[in-house]
């Protein structure tokens, strides 16, 4: 429930509603809270300067000048063509814009970069790569998984207690909201 | 709205319907006729909700080019409104990535050859006068909300109604009259000491 101060005419301006003048001028009332609004206009002089100033401002920006357009957004058959591309298409061709050349030499650095580690990834041994000859101590495949994947039912317990706790604490926040 | 301003929205969607038709048929011609019928009033709406004419026009173009993209997606009642959702959108994207210094939305301002376009017979002094409120309005403008900014320009400039404009910010009725209200008493507060500009 919204709190209204709805002070009496006279009392100070700082304690007044100012939203409620406002939305008096913007004819946003409701029939129970009109008579305090129009009381405040009539009896509290910064209230009516405030009503009335709000309209001017208002006035005037319904007046501002309409910055003119520095170019003509008119779709050039490229574009078009463009805009009607493959997602990845549309992303290259706008990194090829004249305005993002800065970030060229950084993309071929970081494809420079990506293409070593996965070269190095590929030939150094012990590395996870497709020529390692020993598997690497502590690195478990699908084949043979590792030991905590193989629990017993009473290892299992608690991840299952865990889950239920989880449950209970979304229960919670639920109820909480 | 009056029955002539109804007639006019009603003209207007038909055209639009019928140049989204055509685009979707693969004229460019007539997609590039919906962007000449807006790009002004989306670029006027959009620098002043970035407040950066580079950005404002990057977040335009994006928008036609959006609008282009995802033209088989329309199908509302009012293409205006559309783009309008999808430039505010883009515009959102802009603050969000913006890093560059705010610039003036009004360049004119600098150059002293320019002036606002006034009613000749009330002279010079009327027309500085109306330059220097035009300046206070849109520096206190920048210093509201973004949410605030683009719900009272859509309301006040562009003439939509609570409702089109909550459908335009993808938000509940409530939370416009709100925007608009608290963005209108933020304003006043920050012309309270140049309110003699306003007083005509």
């Amino acid at each position: 429930m919204p709190r209204h101060d709805h002070s009496p005419p006279g009392a100070d301006h700082q304690s007044h509603e100012r939203l409620l003048l406002i939305r008096l001028a913007a004819d946003d009332l409701s029939s129970a809270e009109r008579p305090a609004a129009e009381a405040l206009r009539a009896g509290c002089a910064e209230c009516a300067d405030l009503a009335r100033d709000v309209d001017m401002i208002a006035h005037a920006t319904a007046r501002l000048p309409a910055p003119s357009r520095p170019r003509d957004f008119r779709m050039s058959p490229e574009q078009a063509r463009m805009a009607h591309g493959t997602f990845i298409g549309r992303i290259l061709e706008r990194l090829a814009a004249p305005r993002l050349g800065i970030l060229q030499p950084l993309g071929a650095a970081a494809v420079a970069i990506g293409f070593v580690l996965v070269v190095v990834g590929l030939g150094l041994p012990g590395m996870g790569g497709a020529s390692s000859a020993v598997q690497a101590p502590g690195v478990y495949s699908a084949a043979d998984p590792s030991p905590a994947m193989h629990l017993t039912g009473s290892d299992a317990a608690p991840a299952e207690g865990a889950r239920s706790d989880g449950g209970g604490r979304r229960g919670c926040s639920r109820r909480g909201r | 709205m009056d029955d002539h301003a109804r007639q006019v929205a009603d003209e207007r969607r038909v055209r639009d319907r019928a140049l989204v038709a055509a685009s979707l048929a693969g004229d460019l011609d007539a997609f590039n006729r919906l962007v000449e019928l807006y790009q002004d009033y989306l670029f006027a709406l959009t620098v002043r909700v970035v407040n950066d004419r580079e950005a404002a026009a990057d977040a335009v173009q994006e928008a036609f080019f959006s609008a282009y993209r995802n033209l088989h997606r329309f199908h509302g009642d009012s293409f205006r409104s559309w783009i309008t959702r999808i430039a505010l959108n883009a515009a959102t994207d802009v603050l969000r990535l913006r890093k560059r210094r705010p610039a003036d939305p009004y360049p004119e301002w600098e150059d002293d050859s320019w002036q606002p376009p006034t009613d000749e017979a009330e002279g010079p002094e009327h027309a500085a006068m109306l330059r220097s409120r035009d300046r206070a309005l849109s520096a206190a403008l920048q210093k509201i909300t973004p949410d605030q900014r683009a719900a009272i320009l859509l309301y006040d400039i562009e003439g939509y109604d609570y409702q089109e404009i909550a459908q335009m910010q993808g938000v509940s009725l409530g939370t416009v009259k709100s925007r608009i209200h608290r963005g209108r008493l933020a304003l006043r507060d920050l012309l309270a000491p140049q309110m003699d500009l306003f007083r005509d």
